[in-house]
């Protein structure tokens, strides 16, 4: 709440905001395409709100702790980098019984990836001819100048639809690489899950080299519906990775999502969660792990329209280095949702000196009779556990990485899913074996 | 749930109560409406103010014209017009009274109203009270005692005159004029307020106590508050504040600043009860108040107790910069909202120090048609190793028709700093109000037994004599709400 930093959404209504043009020039190559009507429509939306404002700065509400200074637009390149990918380059599948679509540079790649079980149809974003709701109607652009910025570059992506009725066993990775010269790239993609079916998504951010994507991810789930949601931000200190899911939950649906991030240089994910409809639950749970420069801000609102809605918010991180964690959570109850349990927390633990954490664990509540609260802690690890385990021989790095394990996988236990739940558990792992290797150099 | 008839007619009758809402007619010198340069030049002459004075209060005014409003707060503010207001307000007749005898008994009269009996104050040894009445401070009762304990206590209108290099020094040293708007305009109008200086190792030997009373029509209130208190010292201080009920929105930027020095101690209550406005929302007291204190040495400690009951709109957010070693802030309040009040209050620790310390007990009750928010900043810097915070805000919803927000900020940058942050929202539950009801006690009495268990531990923290005063606000402000 600096006094210094305190205008809200600064709009210069009469004109355009001088540092926003570079960032909109690229976009005229998408001029010539033949995007359906609709598209085109969104993109000069995009285009139009994103002019009047600019990126936001650190004087705005919600984003003074994350400052997007080292996104220049010049640093990147939009369209005209080939990503010279083959099936050879791609990572190994998450698991290895999963389905797979490979997006390169935000294009679909559909030579890279596998074919789709029953149930489960995939269907590029240019080719959609009709105006998907749930991909037009996608927030206020006015306060998310990054989700007009993707609005203006509307072209990658797809939609992704699950059959009503089905459970889809095996899981469905969708991989995102970026390769090449410093690529930006903006896809959007819809996943939406039919009434009362059931999949579980992987989605896989990876590349190395500098790289920006700026994601819209609509997640849909119709009544009765199980989604389950798992993202890696699995890319390197050089990408910069921003995104705004938006979960649309109908009446009696159940999702669950958790992301990690380890590899890139600055990013923030938002997620929405919305509860339309009576008796359903959403959860979001996420891990950092940042060192060196790395700065992460997970973003997330809880929204219940709705009665007997439960929602959960639980994150954890460890903060190594001059690397700075931003968590903002808030859980707005609206008048008619009675009988909301709404759940929050973030536990951050930092590991050095110069490491930061900030955290503004929200909420804003209209209905009498809910259950909400909040829990935020932040501080480093235990002496005394330290020194309990180094008392019984466990030598010191060892024993702050048990330790450090022991916290962030308190978060996995929730993951219904075993082999996801070791996905994440390999991450802590690895990261902290790199930690360890670069402090015994 | 079912109102008893005879609840509903409690209610009927207590329509629009709010004890301290009468006018006191009494003549007054008012400068002219509006607010440009040569209002401050004459609210400068008028209290005879030396030209430091004076250059200081125009190096703000002009600042000011240039500052925007503060739009972070979530709450609804009509626009302001500054100019359709008066800056200087003071009963004519008591222009220096040297004792009470020499008070319009009018004046004493009001102060007994609002159960602020002067004169008993003085005969009962315990609180001494500078009361200040619209702009001027009108009476600071057993002066003499402080003064044989080496203690100050008066109005800062005397101080500046009385003891300039005090001033020069600390005023402004807390709140600059360029920290907000609200600051700001204080810095250039401000019309009175009160001085306190403990000398070292001296502790002040009875609480002290100011009220302010906003009494003309549109007038704002803008009084300062200075407390200084020297190595070793101890201090409490409390205000109160009332005003009449009126149809217009009158505004009180008020800035209280407060300094600690090695092992002092300061410890400032605030009772406020502003005239809230009606049940339709009409009328009522912006409450625009930026209080600030620094723990400027060693050990020393800052808490900050508030009750808060009225005003329409209140932006508070008193706060502590920790900035000795081993500096305790604490923060204790009480929000209650009712009909269409609104309110956005918190505060903010900044620790700076090694092992500073701070506590936060924030309990906000929403009631009718008002949003109640809690708006808290902790930030630990780098310096600050083993610095620890714990922070609890409790929320309660009385009706379907209220909101309660919490939206805490926490910035942590001293790896060795614990910071615990906690908060829960809930409503005052059937089962406790039905357990009141079996053993006979009506709805209104059980709720506001439950309320005032909830806020217990804010409570606590009061002065003794103003807890009993603060328990009776809480129920006041809660009549109706029942239902």
């Amino acid at each position: 709440m600096a006094q210094a930093a305190v205008q809200t959404f600064k709009t210069a209504a009469d004109g355009v905001h001088a540092d926003a043009l570079p960032w909109l020039t690229p976009a005229k190559a998408l001029a010539d395409d033949a995007a359906p009507a609709w598209i085109r429509a969104l993109r000069e939306t995009g285009a139009a709100s994103f002019a009047t404002t600019g990126l936001p700065t650190l004087a705005w509400e919600g984003w003074q702790y994350t400052n997007l200074r080292p996104m220049t637009s010049e640093a990147f390149h939009f369209d005209g980098v080939q990503g010279n990918v083959t099936a050879a380059d791609l990572p190994a599948p998450l698991l290895g019984d999963s389905h797979r679509i490979v997006l390169v540079n935000g294009r679909l790649r559909p030579d890279l990836g596998t074919a789709l079980p029953d149930g489960v149809k995939l269907l590029p974003l240019m080719e959609a001819q009709e105006p998907e709701e749930e991909l037009v109607t996608v927030g206020n652009l006015a306060t998310s100048p990054l989700l007009a910025l993707n609005c203006a570059y509307m072209r990658d992506g797809f939609i992704l639809d699950i059959a009503p009725h089905r459970d889809i066993a095996r899981p469905v990775e969708i991989l995102f690489m970026t390769a090449g010269d410093a690529p930006a790239v903006y896809p959007r993609v819809l996943y939406r899950f039919g009434e009362n079916s059931g999949a579980t998504l992987l989605e896989r951010h990876a590349g190395a080299g500098a790289s920006l994507t700026n994601l819209y991810a609509g997640i849909v789930l119709k009544q009765a519906a199980r989604g389950r949601y798992y993202r890696f931000i699995d890319e390197n200190d050089a990408a910069l990775h921003v995104s705004q899911t938006v979960v649309r939950s109908h009446k009696s649906s159940d999702f669950q999502g958790f992301s990690s991030v380890s590899g890139l240089a600055t990013g923030r994910q938002e997620f929405g969660l919305e509860l339309l409809d009576d008796g359903i639950s959403s959860s979001i749970g996420g891990i950092y792990m940042l060192k060196g420069r790395q700065c992460h801000d997970f973003t997330i609102l809880a929204d219940h329209f709705e009665k007997d809605g439960t929602s959960v918010q639980h994150f954890k991180g460890v903060i190594d280095d001059q690397a700075r964690a931003i968590f903002q959570g808030k859980i707005h109850v609206h008048r008619p949702a009675q009988k909301t349990d709404g759940y929050q927390s973030h536990h951050a633990l930092l590991l050095s000196d110069q490491a930061e954490a900030s955290a503004k664990p929200e909420l804003e509540i209209y209905a009498d009779d809910v259950k909400c609260s909040h829990g935020a802690t932040a501080g480093m690890l235990d002496n005394d556990a330290l020194f309990y385990l180094q008392s019984r021989g466990i030598p010191a790095a060892q024993a702050k990485a048990l330790l450090i394990r022991s916290f962030l996988c308190e978060t996995l236990e929730k993951i219904t899913r075993d082999d996801v739940r070791a996905l994440y558990a390999a991450r802590i792992a690895e990261w902290l074996g790199a930690t360890e290797e670069a402090g015994t150099e | 749930m079912s109102i008893s008839s005879e609840t509903r007619q409690t209610v009927a009758e207590l329509d629009g109560k709010y004890e301290a809402g009468f006018i006191t007619d009494i003549e007054m010198d008012i400068a002219p409406k509006g607010l440009n340069e040569e209002i401050i030049h004459l609210i400068s002459s008028k209290k005879g103010e030396p030209q430091w004075m004076l250059d200081q209060r125009l190096k703000a005014y002009r600042h000011w014209l240039t500052m925007p409003e503060p739009q972070w707060a979530k709450l609804r503010i009509p626009d302001i017009d500054y100019q359709d207001a008066y800056y200087y307000a003071a009963p004519k007749n008591i222009v220096r009274p040297k004792s009470l005898d020499e008070v319009d008994p009018k004046l004493l009269e009001t102060y007994k109203k609002l159960g602020i009996p002067l004169r008993e104050q003085e005969m009962l040894a315990g609180v001494a009270v500078d009361a200040v009445f619209d702009s001027v401070s009108v009476v600071t009762t057993f002066r003499e005692k402080l003064h044989s304990a080496g203690v100050i206590f008066c109005s800062i209108s005397e101080a500046i005159k009385d003891y300039p290099d005090l001033i020069k020094k600390y005023m402004g040293s807390v709140v600059p004029y360029t920290d907000n708007k609200h600051a700001c305009l204080n810095a250039a109008v401000f019309t009175d307020g009160t001085f306190v200086y403990i000398p070292e190792g001296v502790r002040c030997p009875m609480e002290l106590s100011t009220y302010f009373r906003i009494n003309e029509a549109k007038t704002g209130q803008f009084e300062r508050t200075l407390i200084v208190a020297e190595k070793g010292s101890y201090v409490s201080y409390l205000e109160g504040c009332t005003a009449p009920k009126r149809d217009e929105n009158q505004m009180h930027a008020a800035v209280v600043e407060l300094i600690a020095m090695d092992d002092a101690e300061i410890k400032y209550s605030t009772v406020q009860n502003w005239y809230p406005g009606d049940e339709e929302g009409r009328g009522g007291i912006f409450n625009f108040v930026t209080k600030r204190g620094i723990c400027k040495g060693k050990r020393s400690k800052i808490s900050w107790t508030q009750v808060e009951t009225g005003s329409a709109i209140t932006w508070k957010y008193p706060s502590c910069i920790l900035l000795g070693d081993d500096s305790v802030g604490e923060f204790y309040s009480v929000a209650i909202t009712n009909n269409h009040q609104q309110a956005d209050t918190g505060t903010k620790m900044i620790h700076i120090g090694k092992n500073t310390k701070s506590r936060i007990v924030s309990k906000g009750i929403s009631a009718g048609k008002s949003d109640n928010t809690y708006r808290g900043l902790v930030r630990i810097s780098a310096k600050a190793e083993n610095a620890r915070n714990y922070t609890q805000c409790d929320s309660l919803l009385i009706g379907q028709t209220c909101g309660a927000h919490t939206v805490p900020y926490i910035e942590n940058r001293s790896p060795s700093a614990t910071l615990e942050h906690e908060a829960t929202t809930s409503k005052v539950s059937d089962d406790q109000l039905f357990y009141c009801r079996s053993r006979g006690i009506p709805d209104e009495e059980a709720l506001t037994l439950i309320v005032n268990g909830f806020c217990r531990e804010v409570l606590q923290h009061l002065p003794m004599e103003f807890a009993v005063e603060a328990q009776k606000l809480v129920a006041i402000s809660l009549e109706g709400s029942v239902g």
